[in-house]
């Protein structure tokens, strides 16, 4: 096999032209002058490289220029059976190691990437703005921790529109929709805002149930249960002859799931949630879907890169539940620079659910919300999710669900999702980054741009 | 809602379905109304089909006759949910 090294060569005239060039801002490669131990093939696109005498050890800046060097680096390639194989020379000029090598990936802990001007130039807001696409009379659930009004005003100058005779709470728990403690459920909602300002946002608090310790952040399933039939009863009335129907659309954005498998029934129980598509919850999911509502889930936060400490290093298989439902559009999360964020739970989704999870990817780990305190990061797939509910919500102004279904919406998505790693879908992004412009454009709502 | 209790469905007869409540349920399935977990209540997953979730506890589910358990499904897992927000 043929191995990239780099090779340590004495001075000789080519190399001196060669990093002379290079340095003047003209690489003009390896010239095919210079002379090179056989078997070592030259990688002519790279240009010599000064290294000075090449020696372990402090040099003095002046003698690692063209002129003074004793020692150049070049490219090349050896033949080896394996890595393993490489001698350490050839014909005394030393061979080094050429890796593979990366930046690395946005991971939990790191400072923001861009902010909320950086997405929504990213995802052009302005266009989806000037095709009157702005999310007016969209409503947007926020299935989540609930919703802080004040926050929002605060941070965006206006107050949102807000629905707070169509919100819920669930039993037993304290407080007003619209009125709830400042946190992941308001960073949600700020972050649908960003493509879809005049959504209306619903308050669904379903993670404040009454999880053990009291704990807010956290609850089980069957909160969501009450939540979603809720909604399905809102949005059945919003349809019915004479009833609310003030709403063209009503878009469904959960940012949340299970984190590790012993969170449920364990594999082959005929109740388990994580593969199961007649689950109670998941059967609802089908019906709210049926019903034309769309349906948006977070992939997870278990990437293999940096993932979440609650995924207890379970990396594949991860997409489950709800969250890789055939009935919703489920998001990766990728930083303002396009490069999936490191924690991005990665497909394919479990066996028994709809396995090409997760369907597309939007922008996290930017400073947005600062719901979780100032120069905190709007992260995780969490922010993801919300991103492209807010793209939805956009397009939904004027793309009605009754003749373009969640389903043709979401075909549509995919279809003009901006690729990223090659063609057709792979397990880190999906079809792509989601581009609402094309996908306007595509659907006859956006002229040309 | 006590997290002791199990998640099933129930496919109720048109008639209970149409206007399905914690005691036309009860009655149904020969149990007493506060055999159900109050705070769930009885929640609708696919009306159209006449299908409810309700919650009881395991033991209350294990003592419901046989000929009323054809008509119930479960338990199905109810598993704990978070948010996939800031990382852990």
């Amino acid at each position: 096999m043929k191995i990239p090294v780099i090779v340590s060569l004495q001075s000789q005239e080519p190399l001196q032209e060669s990093a002379l060039s290079a340095r003047a801002g003209q690489p003009s490669g390896i010239l095919s002058t210079t002379r090179v131990p056989a078997g070592i093939e030259v990688d002519t696109g790279f240009s010599a490289v000064p290294i000075g005498t090449g020696d372990v050890g402090a040099q003095a800046l002046e003698t690692i220029t063209p002129q003074t060097s004793s020692r150049f680096a070049i490219r090349g390639f050896v033949e080896a059976e394996s890595i393993e194989a490489v001698p350490e020379s050839v014909d005394g000029a030393r061979l080094f190691s050429d890796p593979i090598i990366d930046h690395f990936l946005t991971c939990g802990g790191d400072a923001p990437v861009g902010n909320n001007a950086t997405v929504a130039s990213k995802l052009n807001v302005a266009a989806l703005a000037n095709a009157g696409l702005d999310g007016t009379d969209v409503a947007v659930a926020i299935v989540d921790t609930g919703i802080n009004l004040q926050h929002l005003r605060n941070k965006l100058g206006i107050m949102p529109r807000f629905d707070a005779a169509n919100s819920w709470m669930p039993n037993g728990v304290a407080g007003m929709p619209g009125q709830l403690a400042l946190g992941h459920g308001t960073m949600c909602a700020y972050d649908v805002l960003i493509a879809a300002p005049k959504a209306t946002l619903l308050d669904f608090p379903v993670l404040l149930g009454s999880a053990p310790g009291g704990s807010t952040m956290g609850s089980f399933l069957s909160v969501a249960v009450a939540g979603f039939a809720q909604l399905i009863a809102f949005w059945a009335v919003a349809f019915a002859p004479g009833g609310a129907n003030r709403y063209s659309a009503l878009v469904v954005n959960n940012s949340w799931g299970m984190f590790h498998p012993s969170w449920d029934f364990p594999a082959g129980h005929p109740g388990r949630y994580s593969d199961n598509p007649n689950h109670p919850f998941n059967k609802l999911v089908q019906v709210l879907a049926g019903a034309n509502a769309d349906i948006l889930f977070a992939a997870g936060n278990c990437g293999a890169d940096c993932p979440d400490g609650r995924c207890q290093n379970v990396v594949t298989d991860t997409i489950v539940g709800a969250n890789a439902s055939a009935d919703v559009l489920t998001l990766a999360g990728c930083d303002t620079s396009d490069q999936r964020v490191g924690y991005s739970s990665q497909g394919p989704a479990i066996a028994g659910m709809a396995v090409n999870k997760p369907d597309l990817t939007a922008f996290s780990h930017f400073l947005g919300s600062e719901a979780f305190g100032t120069g905190s990061p709007d992260s995780g797939t969490s922010t993801a999710c919300p991103v492209a509910a807010g793209c939805v919500a956009a397009l939904r102004t004027n793309v009605s669900p009754i003749s373009t279904p969640p389903a043709a919406l979401n075909a549509q998505l995919t279809l003009t999702a901006r690729q990223v790693v090659g063609t057709g879908w792979n397990g880190d992004y999906g079809f792509g980054i989601i581009d609402p412009v094309a996908a306007g454009q595509s659907l006859g709502v956006i002229g040309a741009v | 809602m006590p997290d002791e209790d199990v998640m099933v469905t129930v496919r109720l007869p048109a008639n209970v379905a149409q206007d399905a409540t914690p005691t036309s349920v009860a009655t149904f399935l020969g149990i007493n109304t506060s055999d159900l977990n109050e705070a769930f209540g009885v929640v609708p997953i696919d009306k159209s089909k006449g299908v409810f979730s309700l919650m009881m506890s395991p033991a209350r589910l294990d003592n419901i006759s046989e000929e009323t358990k054809g008509f119930i499904e479960g338990p199905f897992a109810n598993p704990k949910i978070a948010p996939f927000g800031p990382l852990e």
